[in-house]
């Protein structure tokens, strides 16, 4: 078979795709929730610190909940092994160790409270179409002592943000953009006279989302399969750390201790994100997915990144109904 | 002939029979079939949550959600009050917009918030499902902007005054 009939048959399928899918596991879309519905979702990624060879979890449960049908807000409890709650006493030393086997693992321990709105303030609607564009702002107050110099406002620092979000669905495309800003605020611990602060960053996602399966539906039970990419692209001031208003300049740690030195600089990454997706019974939506770099890297996390996260959503109806068989 | 009604049975039995029979056929009939097309939507899920948003009201019989070409057709019960604002309204807060909403021909009294000069029939009633005559209702919240645009293009040739309470309804915002 020739490289054109490939060529042909792929765009073929692609044309004949019926709808698309804007459930982004990653990225928030513009569309909000519907009037009195929440969501609720379970979250875990994980990923192999390879410094130290140890597995790393993050547990994240997420309850969403649509106040009107432009405004919705949610807030994200996250439990985690990835930091400690405090420093210790020698901060160099747990600075250059603490990535190695030898240093004592972190406890799983509540890293933090984030509290987010979304308000969606354009829209256009068509048959199977839509133009939606919304704001979001977040806060996070984070109970662990992150060291990173990238800012994270999912339960890793404490801090605020917001941002805008653009997406447009069409029957064979469902393209998601979102421009976003995180302020970290600083973590500081008295007791050793030691403030560190996160840089502040900018982000933009682009997510693209594909219903590869049914072609047709034939009724709510139909078990939807949907691929996603979503490219995150972060870039990042580097950090700021005091111990008894000193600040340290950690130059000489490029040579000294070149993977502190690049947690603590500043720095741009694209990360591509690879999901696959299930909905069942029309409510329930399952997500597998890891993360690879692009371009340079996090150093938050480890690569590859899996994460698998179960959502379903509670309608808060008050007469709550089976629903009927859809075709008519 | 023994099987012979009034025989078997005496007139009078059958004549209750038949009342009772009319009994209960008669609030199966008091029901119309409203048609709505949704914009903005695709996937089952939003589907779901329209149908939800919809199957809360109280004059709503029964709602069928044509998943591939997002058409609602809702069994409203007009022995009560029926409000097609509120039909309306249901579609907005599942976060999506009214493409185009047609009721029966004619509008049945009960029917609130319909005045004459929210319906025409612009054009015939197409699609092959529709079995009686409708009416597109015209409004801004009855009809998407591009469509509603038409509309008023089309009414302006005919010397119509638009609906101007409509003008105030904005729920595709």
């Amino acid at each position: 078979m020739s490289y054109r009939w490939i060529i042909f048959l792929t765009l073929s399928y692609i044309s004949n795709l019926s709808v698309a899918q804007e459930l982004f596991p990653y990225a928030e879309a513009a569309s909000t929730l519907a009037k009195g519905t929440g969501q609720a979702r379970l979250m875990f990624m994980n990923f192999k610190e390879q410094s130290s060879n140890r597995m790393k979890y993050w547990y994240g449960l997420q309850y969403n909940y649509g106040i009107t049908p432009l405004w919705s807000v949610g807030t994200v409890v996250g439990v985690s092994n990835h930091h400690f709650t405090s420093i210790p006493v020698d901060v160099q030393n747990y600075f250059f160790n603490h990535h190695l086997n030898s240093f004592p693992s972190a406890p799983t321990s509540i890293e933090g409270i984030n509290v987010h709105s979304k308000y969606r303030f354009y829209t256009r609607d068509r048959h199977q179409e839509h133009l939606r564009a919304a704001v979001y702002v977040q806060g996070c107050y984070s109970f662990i002592a992150h060291d990173e110099a990238e800012p994270l406002l999912m339960t890793d620092n404490s801090g605020v943000g917001g941002g805008f979000i653009g997406t447009y669905l069409i029957k064979k495309l469902a393209l998601s953009m979102t421009l976003g800003y995180i302020y970290p605020f600083a973590y500081t611990q008295p007791d050793i006279g030691y403030r560190f602060r996160s840089g502040n960053a900018l982000e933009l996602s682009t997510s693209i989302g594909y219903r590869l399966w049914p072609f047709t539906y034939q009724s709510y039970q139909d078990i939807n399969v949907n691929i996603y990419a979503e490219f995150l692209m972060k870039q990042y001031g580097r950090a700021t750390i005091s111990e008894y208003g000193s600040n340290w300049d950690f130059e000489n740690f490029r040579l000294t201790s070149p993977y502190t030195y690049n947690t603590l600089t500043e720095n741009f990454y694209i990360d591509g994100r690879f999901y696959v997706q299930l909905i069942l019974n029309s409510n329930d939506r399952i997500d597998f997915g890891v993360n690879f770099p692009i371009v340079s890297r996090s150093f938050n996390y480890w690569y590859p990144h899996y994460m698998i996260q179960y959502t379903t959503s509670i309608f808060s109806a008050k007469r709550r109904v089976k629903l009927p068989d859809t075709s008519f | 002939m023994s099987f012979l009604p009034g025989k078997i049975v005496p007139y009078s039995v059958l004549k209750i029979l038949v009342y009772c029979m009319w009994l209960v056929y008669m609030p199966v009939q008091a029901q119309d079939t409203v048609r709505i097309q949704i914009d903005g939507m695709t996937c089952s899920l939003c589907s779901r949550n329209v149908q939800q948003q919809i199957q809360q009201l109280q004059f709503v019989k029964k709602v069928w959600l044509q998943l591939n070409t997002n058409v609602a057709e809702v069994i409203v019960d007009t022995s009560r009050s029926v409000s097609i604002e509120a039909l309306a309204k249901a579609v907005y807060n599942a976060g999506f917009t009214v493409g185009k909403f047609l009721v029966p021909i004619p509008p049945n009294p009960r029917y609130s918030g319909i005045y004459s000069y929210q319906y025409i029939s612009i054009q015939p009633p197409s699609g092959q499902f529709m079995t009686t005559g409708y009416y597109t209702l015209v409004g801004k919240a009855y009809m998407n902007q591009e469509a509603y645009k038409k509309v008023k293009r089309a009414l302006k040739g005919m010397h119509y005054i638009p609906p101007v309470n409509n003008e105030k309804i904005l729920y595709y915002q």
